[in-house]
């Protein structure tokens, strides 16, 4: 591993979250479904986003995009960028940063398509908004785009419809649009969820590939931890909208803090002999409009006591570059020994 | 082989689907080769799994076995008889015996019905018990698959996904069958309630002899729960035999690639990929030869002209057959 290890040493963050906090409005009045989520991205390094439906994911990337449904809305945080707060942006200044500096692809990319432009049509469009380049050069760079990310015949299959595609090319040309303008950020939300294993594993090393040639730093968003393990420098764990650990991947897989993560890989079937009962968390995540009180976790946490339910834990650095949301995070913690 | 009859038997099972024009006669426009020529034998008591990639033909298989497609040719035999061609009344004792599961807990449950009622239909359908019998039972089966009686009054949208993959479960067993066809039952859930589900179904299992089919892409949750596994490509099985014979020593190009794709949990941050390129093939039109040799990487001539036929490795596991011209050489991955 020769990258990584210069990148271990601090580096500046190009995205900063703090504290986001994002409420709906329902019929039961407002419902806050990202609560105090906080976490950096740095340029060259994926950080790998975990969760389990409803834990907040998705609804994290929207909102940093300024592309929240008209229900949703930003309570409080900051996302720096640059010097300026994302979700402090009007949308006229907003509007420019996303699909040029900012990127995101889906998980479906039939939807990120428009059926009516061929996908070369779509790519050049890019160019000529946010880049400026006239229809000519902006078709040529498309057409190069298409080779980058592995399009044969890039050329003739400019011309294609996305309906004309596999579901990989398609999401090759998903690619090819969102890394157009060489954003600094590229947000990738289930981007290989409804790809077959092989298809996504092709997916998988391009995205390897293009973060080696253009620098960019990556959320990739998933609810796979194999997938988040082959990509991620660091992982954020959601639960309930809030950030339970923050880790890198190494420390993350290899030496979980917070009993929500340890919970999730013991239960991973790889991890226990075949024919054998699986470890299992008990319950089910909580439903948002009951939260219980104290920590989110503690219902289904084998190791909560009394003061667990009596206030929300903080993230609070466990070991070097790593945080829990836990009072009592890894079996083996013990706060007289930890270096910090 | 003893000479006793398997509990299924699958024998040059094939299901085409017609693509017509629209209109009493509307033209033919070819058909989707769903299934070709598959032979399969499922001992009692042991656990099948069926893998591939969608469009493989995995979900026409169960639905074939469960007697919700007729095969375009080919036999299913249930303890040696031939369900498609067994007079009705047999028919439907079979069909009693054999229940599936569903991938999609949310669409495959009535929402008008409650829970109890839910679980309780395969009893009224095949006219078993009285009403207190009915309802003893339900509330047995209820129990035996972790839900609260408390509970069983409730309707579908009322529990969770989890929680209904247990009704979809419950209905199931109801009947006792020998054989239960799960088709992705745990694609739908939340990964922290996978492992749930995954453990009932060992438990059932554990409890009464279950046979299982279990259908899935999920290569961790199949190496969990499968005595054997079944691949399939293009609607052919093109690699069957023990699972950990095939996760140790897969002797096919696609079986080999299939586990190489899918990324361990903690294996590290991956800077090298050995992917495999191309698309699955269309079903409509499927490659000459091999189906697989547009995408293999050790294709040889012959692959390109000559179907393999799944062929027995003697020197492997017991019961472990590839198709592949090159199964021999393929030996360890």
């Amino acid at each position: 591993m020769s990258s990584p290890a210069a990148a271990e040493t601090a580096q500046p963050d190009i995205l900063s979250v703090e504290g986001l906090t994002v409420a709906f409005e329902t019929d039961d009045g407002p419902l806050t479904v990202v609560d105090g989520v906080s976490f950096g991205l740095q340029a060259g390094r994926t950080t790998g986003m975990v969760g389990e439906s409803g834990s907040g994911k998705s609804v994290s990337a929207l909102a940093l995009l300024g592309l929240l449904p008209p229900n949703g809305r930003v309570a409080a945080g900051r996302a720096m960028y640059r010097g300026a707060d994302l979700l402090a942006l009007p949308a006229d200044r907003l509007r420019p940063l996303r699909g040029d500096r900012i990127a995101m692809i889906f998980q479906e990319p039939m939807t990120a398509l428009n059926p009516v432009f061929s996908i070369g049509d779509q790519i050049a469009e890019v160019l000529q908004i946010h880049q400026r380049l006239p229809r000519g050069e902006a078709w040529e760079r498309a057409v190069g785009m298409l080779r980058r990310v592995g399009i044969p015949d890039p050329a003739t299959r400019a011309l294609a419809y996305p309906h004309q595609l596999s579901g990989g090319m398609r999401q090759r040309a998903v690619i090819a649009m969102a890394l157009a303008c060489g954003p600094d950020i590229l947000i990738a939300d289930e981007a290989t969820t409804a790809l077959d294993a092989t298809v996504q594993a092709q997916i998988l090393e391009l995205m390897t590939d293009l973060q080696r040639q253009y620098g960019m730093a990556v959320l990739f968003i998933s609810h796979d931890l194999g997938v988040v393990s082959a990509l991620a420098d660091d992982v954020v764990v959601l639960y309930a909208g809030r950030v339970m650990e923050c880790a890198p991947a190494s420390a993350f897989f290899g030496r979980p803090m917070h009993p929500y993560s340890q919970g999730m890989l013991e239960t991973l079937p790889s991890l226990t002999p075949p024919g054998h009962d699986l470890p299992t968390i008990p319950g089910t995540p909580p439903d948002l409009a009951r939260l219980p009180g104290g920590c989110r976790f503690a219902p289904r946490c084998p190791r909560a006591a009394e003061d667990c339910r009596a206030a929300e834990p903080p993230l609070t650095e466990t070991r070097a570059g790593s945080r829990a949301a836990c009072i009592r995070p890894g079996p083996d913690w013990d706060p007289a020994e930890d270096p910090t | 082989m003893s000479g006793a009859p398997a509990l299924i038997e699958v024998e040059g099972l094939t299901k085409r689907f017609e693509l017509r024009d629209p209109g009493l006669f509307g033209r033919s426009r070819g058909a989707v080769h769903a299934l070709t020529d598959v032979d399969l034998r499922i001992e009692r008591g042991e656990t099948l799994a069926v893998v591939g990639e969608s469009g493989c033909g995995k979900s026409t298989l169960a639905k074939c076995l469960a007697q919700l497609h007729a095969p375009t040719a080919g036999a299913v035999r249930f303890e040696g008889e031939d369900i498609f061609r067994a007079p009705a009344p047999a028919r439907k004792a079979i069909r009693r015996r054999v229940q599936m599961v569903f991938q999609d807990p949310f669409g495959s449950l009535n929402p008008r019905m409650t829970a109890a009622e839910i679980i309780a239909e395969p009893l009224l359908i095949h006219r078993t018990g009285d009403a207190s019998e009915r309802s003893r039972r339900t509330a047995e089966t209820a129990s035996r698959v972790g839900l609260r009686a408390g509970d069983l009054g409730r309707y579908p949208h009322e529990f969770s996904g989890g929680q209904r993959q247990r009704i979809a479960i419950a209905r199931a067993a109801i009947l006792e069958p020998d054989l239960i066809i799960a088709d992705e039952p745990l694609s739908a859930l939340d990964v922290s309630v996978q492992s749930q589900i995954l453990n009932l179904f060992m438990d059932l299992r554990r409890q009464s002899g279950l046979t299982y089919v279990f259908i899935s892409h999920d290569l961790g949750a199949v190496r969990h729960i499968a005595d054997r596994i079944a691949v399939l490509y293009s609607g052919r099985i093109v690699e069957a035999g023990p699972a950990e014979t095939l996760f140790a020593g897969s002797r096919h190009p696609y079986t080999q690639s299939l586990i190489e794709a899918v990324p361990r949990p903690g294996a590290g941050k991956r800077l090298q990929w050995k992917t495999l390129g191309g698309d699955p093939p269309s079903a409509i039109d499927p490659p000459g030869g091999c189906a697989f040799h547009p995408r293999c990487p050790k294709v040889q001539e012959i692959c390109r002209g000559e179907r393999p036929r799944p062929a027995i490795q003697p020197d492997s596991g017991p019961g472990h057959a590839s198709a592949c011209h090159f199964a021999e050489e393929l030996n360890g991955t």
